[in-house]
Parts: structure tokens; sequence; C-alpha cells
């Protein structure tokens, strides 16, 4: 564990220590704040449109960390939030530690999801 | 403003002028919507232009980030406010354009020969644009980011990327572990 106060010299990504109970509540503050943040966005963007939100089909959350001028806590916060097929994938693996792009999954998870949406347009009887 | 500065941004007016990224230019975006509002008559297309000039500005966005963070996730927010022409810019804080090109219009107070209204003004190309000026989070540029890629409201994966600020280039690693933010404290 970081003693307080060390936030600026850790890297911040994938620890390999801890306990597994440890390393699955941070995972799960993680995806706690990306998915409340994704279920109020796609609510207040779909009311907005009057019509479903484009991110109900794919986005691309930007998240870092903050640091709470008042309670001095550290938190995450949405710094950007891509939309469009322009976005990039980070599917290049010259410069990443990883081999395994994951490119792939969200390729055939995406087809399936566009599919979906398609009949849901093409068909008014579907729901 | 110095010689060397005027010069400079003259160079970067001219060589902004054409949008390096997607090829668009102060005259052929107009051109660019109205033909793809053509093309939208007689097929489909995902995500509607209409939705994405509406909703991806940065501005409404961020107006919607902030009451997110404020009564959802009770969590903090960069402050963020739509620029005044001509205002003075505070060298502390990150300038944004309100519709971004591949992170083009992003401005931190290291990028000081954009930090002027001579090029603010030149990059106003995209109709309905506008600058906002944001706090800096300064722990940012030193920790990253994750990249969180959502496909049907589900997470699929999570990258974690680094910029090498004097080399410019970026690494980046598939996000498996988190640490808590408690042991980030």
């Amino acid at each position: 564990m970081h003693r307080q106060g060390t936030l600026l010299t850790a890297d911040v990504c994938n620890p390999a220590f801890g306990s597994v109970e440890t390393r699955r509540r941070g995972e799960k503050q993680f995806h706690k704040f990306v998915t409340d943040t994704y279920d109020e966005l796609h609510i207040m963007e779909s009311k907005q449109l009057m019509a479903r939100s484009p991110i109900g089909m794919f986005v691309r959350f930007d998240v870092a960390l903050i640091v709470d001028q008042g309670s001095q806590r550290i938190m995450y916060f949405v710094n950007e939030v891509e939309r469009t097929q322009t976005t990039t994938l980070w599917s290049n693996r010259l410069r990443a530690k990883s081999s395994t792009p994951p490119t792939g999954i969200l390729g055939y998870t995406l087809a399936e999801t566009l599919h979906r949406w398609l009949c849901t347009i093409t068909d008014s009887s579907a729901s | 403003m110095s010689n060397s500065v005027h010069a400079y941004t003259h160079f970067v007016s001219l060589v902004f002028d054409r949008n390096t990224q997607y090829g668009l230019t102060t005259t052929n975006v107009r051109q660019y919507l109205d033909n793809l509002h053509t093309l939208s008559r007689v097929i489909r297309i995902w995500p509607h232009q209409d939705h994405v000039n509406t909703i991806a500005s940065k501005w409404e966005l961020s107006q919607s980030l902030d009451i997110i963070a404020q009564e959802r996730t009770n969590t903090a927010r960069p402050r963020t406010r739509l620029m005044v022409d001509g205002e003075r810019i505070v060298n502390a804080m990150v300038l944004k354009r309100t519709h971004s090109d591949a992170g083009e219009h992003v401005i931190i107070p290291s990028d000081v020969y954009k930090r002027n209204w001579d090029y603010l003004r030149g990059q106003l190309d995209v109709p309905g644009s506008q600058w906002m000026v944001q706090s800096f989070v300064e722990h940012l540029p030193k920790l990253g980011e994750w990249r969180v890629f959502l496909v049907g409201g589900k997470v699929v994966y999570t990258v974690h990327t680094l910029k090498n600020q004097d080399r410019k280039t970026w690494y980046w690693d598939v996000a498996h572990t988190y640490y808590t933010l408690e042991e980030l404290r």
C-alpha cells in the first residue's frame, strides 16, 4: 500500500501487489464511477435530443485523477468523452506494454450492438 | 506581442487553416455538413450528425458532467467556463475549443505560442464553436488517463495512457488492476 502523499510518484496503473480483496475494491470503485457517469449522461442526452443518445452504441470516457480542494481526497473525473468514428482505439501495439490488442472483442461487440440498433430502428415492432 | 510570437502565430494560422486531421477548411466545413444532411436522408448514419453537433459540444458536455459529478458521483471536477473574446488569458488554465478536432484544440499552459487571441480567433472555423477555459489539473500529465471503451453501455476494455511530454510520444497498457482511491491519497 502507498503511504499518503505518494500520489505523484506512483505508477497508477496495474498495481501488482496488495490483496485480491483490495484490488477488487479498487476495480469496483473505478467501474462504479464510470457506469454511474455513463448512466446519467445517457439519460441527460437522450432527454435533450428526444432520441437515444449515440453513446448507447459506443463511447470512450477518458478518466483522470483530481484532488478535491476541500477534502484533499483523490477522486476520478471524466476529462473527455469521445463518441464518433474517428475515436482513437489505442490499438497500435508498437509502444504498448502488452502485446494483445483488445480491439477484436470491441469489433465483435460493436457489430452485434450495431445490428440490434439497426433492427430496432427499421422494425417498428421491435422493442 | 513580440515579432517572434507574431510571426509564429501567422505561421500557425496558415498551417492550421487547413485541418490536417480531417481535411476540413473554413470554406468547406459548411458544405461537408450540408452533404452529410443530404446523405442522411437516403441512408442511415450513426451517429446522427445533428446529435454530434448538439451533444459533442464540449461546453454542453462540461455542463452535463458538472451536474453528474455534483448530484450522482459526488466527485470534484475542474472548473470550466466560456471565454469572452479578448479577455486576459491566464497562464495556469487550459484552453479548449467547444468543437474539437482530434485534440488539436486543447491548449495547455506550456503551449505559449497558441495562447493569444490572434491564434484563438483563427481557430473558430467550425460553425458555433467557442473557446472555453478550464482549470489545469496538474497531476494529469504526470499520471495519465484511463481510456474506457463502452459498447452498448458495457465496458469492453480500458487502456491507461501516459504522454512523454518531451518526446511527444505515448505509451500505454491495458488496465487489469486498480488502486483503491484510499491507497492513492
